[in-house]
């Protein structure tokens, strides 16, 4: 693997792990094992006001500010397009 | 007909026998938060799915002569459960195509066919809530529509009228303030941080919010002024400095309440009924009727259903009102926390109330979430449910009061998500929690997702 991919893995893990404590955290409940594929919404049990939460819980935990204007439902659907989206918000 | 189906078309058409078109178009917040600004709102598509096909609950509003239109014909197995229960059921118009992410409404608009049938008719339309949407159903087939306009509807719904209205009459309250400028907003943000510096929280509520959508609740200065920015940066680059939120204490409660009352066209009010919500990290889940409440309280909640009428008389609506309210721990009241000038989901319950809840028994409203791998017929949910559904007065069980929710997510492949929604009714509270624990377990036990 080159330097950059590494760099790139080592980025998108440490963001995967960010959405995965916060989402523990805002749903103070244990949890189903949260994988990438988990789905936010209807398997995790997160609603409209649980996400306003994760977002500010993203933003402080990986001290970034995202673009709320280009965020869209379809981000939201499971951890991994989350972190998608994340990486691209936070891209160098 | 019975006591609230002739009080309703008294209040909304002035003749307690009128015969009324009935649309279940909930949400209708969703029209009137259009060109608003909002914080970041979302919601699966699938959950608006379900949401739209709550208007199958309008059927349990109607009595015999009227009519209900629906995005697809009700399940016949369910139909012909509702009618050996005793319960008269309207002519149903269904629309020739419907689109699970649009409203009954937007979805008869495209439908001419539809449109002329209902030309016809010799009833006034009556609605959930009323947006523009409805209005232009109306002029599309030239029935009138028994409500006051979208305007009035719009403008008496705001959190922000709310909260003004409840200051001038006196009312208690969360400390808070109204915001329909971003200057106000930004004092009120410095309002706030004193309240955070004491280890309050605070709660922004966009003013057309719904169902726990544009409401965050803001525990530290940071996430107060990053939602701040949230707006301002979207208002600047909008150009429209007209905005709409009301920022509040976060109160402590030891629960929530609902209750209902009805605003005439001659002005008068008459309270409907006061229930115990059931919620889950602000999404309601169900009602508890009669309210565990003391007289008092009742009293209280009367006087100011009396007060909120005859003001929002004044301000020219008429109709259902639902107001939110809390209890808190001291045993306190705050008897306005949101005015919904519009039908809630217990205005759909109360004609089953009349009929099947008797002086001393007790219901529970709720829903069952359901995952779905394929749809749900009624006969075969009726069957896993055997013995569990309520037969008729008097008796004990489940009164599943919508079926188009169970299935409303269905996809053309994979599972979905879906809702049962049903009354649990029995002699005690006890005897309610029994049958709410076999439903749900039958229901876990029974269906393969």
């Amino acid at each position: 693997m080159t330097d950059t991919a590494t760099a790139t893995t080592v980025r998108r893990d440490r963001i995967v792990a960010a959405i995965s404590s916060a989402l523990i955290e805002i749903l103070e409940y244990d949890l189903p094992e949260i994988t990438e594929d988990s789905r936010l919404f209807d398997q995790l049990g997160l609603d409209s006001t649980g996400v306003f939460e994760l977002l500010m819980r993203l933003e402080e935990a990986l001290d970034v500010e995202f673009d709320t204007d280009n965020l869209e439902m379809g981000h939201f659907e499971t951890v991994r397009s989350l972190a998608d989206f994340v990486v691209s918000e936070t891209g160098d | 007909m019975t006591g609230f189906t002739r009080r309703l078309r008294k209040a909304l058409v002035g003749s307690p026998d009128a015969a009324v078109v009935l649309l279940g178009n909930f949400e209708v917040e969703e029209q009137w938060a259009r060109g608003e600004h909002t914080l970041p709102r979302f919601s699966a598509a699938a959950g608006t799915a379900v949401v739209n096909r709550m208007d199958e609950f309008a059927m349990l509003l109607a009595a015999a002569g009227d009519h209900v239109v629906l995005k697809t014909a009700p399940d016949p197995a369910y139909v012909d459960y509702l009618r050996a229960l005793g319960l008269e059921l309207p002519t149903v118009h269904v629309v020739s195509q419907q689109d699970p992410q649009r409203t009954v409404t937007e979805d008869i608009l495209r439908d001419n066919e539809l449109l002329a049938r209902l030309s016809t008719l010799d009833a006034s339309i009556a609605v959930h809530g009323v947006s523009e949407v409805e209005e232009e159903l109306a002029a599309a087939t030239g029935l009138t529509l028994a409500a006051p306009s979208a305007l009035v509807c719009k403008a008496v719904n705001s959190k922000v009228y709310s909260r003004r209205l409840a200051d001038e009459l006196g009312l208690r309250q969360p400390d808070g303030r109204a915001c329909d400028t971003l200057e106000q907003l930004a004092a009120a943000v410095e309002w706030a941080r004193g309240l955070l510096a004491t280890g309050r929280r605070v709660v922004l509520k966009e003013a057309f919010g719904v169902s726990g959508k544009g409401i965050a609740v803001l525990d530290s200065e940071r996430r107060l002024d990053r939602t701040y920015r949230m707006i301002a940066d979207r208002v600047h680059r909008r150009g429209d400095e007209r905005i709409a939120f009301v920022l509040e204490d976060w109160v402590d409660k030891a629960s929530d309440l609902n209750y209902q009352f009805t605003v005439s066209r001659d002005g008068s009010v008459s309270f409907d009924f006061v229930k115990e919500a059931i919620t889950e990290n602000g999404v309601h889940k169900g009602h508890w009727m009669p309210a565990d409440l003391s007289g008092a309280h009742v009293d209280q909640l009367t006087m100011c259903a009396d007060l909120l009428g005859k003001r929002l008389a004044e301000d020219g609506y008429f109709g259902v009102v639902g107001v939110d309210a809390l209890t808190d721990p001291a045993g306190g009241l705050y008897p306005v926390i949101e005015i919904n000038a519009r039908n809630n989901m217990s205005t759909y319950q109360v004609l089953l109330q009349e009929r099947f809840l008797g002086v001393g028994r007790v219901a529970m409203a709720r829903h069952y979430p359901l995952r779905l791998a394929e749809p749900l017929g009624f006969a075969d949910a009726a069957r896993l449910l055997d013995g569990l559904l309520l037969s008729g007065v008097g008796g004990s069980g489940l009164l599943v009061n919508n079926f188009a929710t169970v299935n409303a997510g269905a996809r053309a492949e994979g599972p979905f998500d879906g809702r049962l929604y049903g009354l649990l009714i029995a002699d005690t509270a006890a005897e309610v929690a029994v049958i709410d624990a076999a439903v749900t377990a039958r229901l876990a036990e029974g269906i393969p997702s």
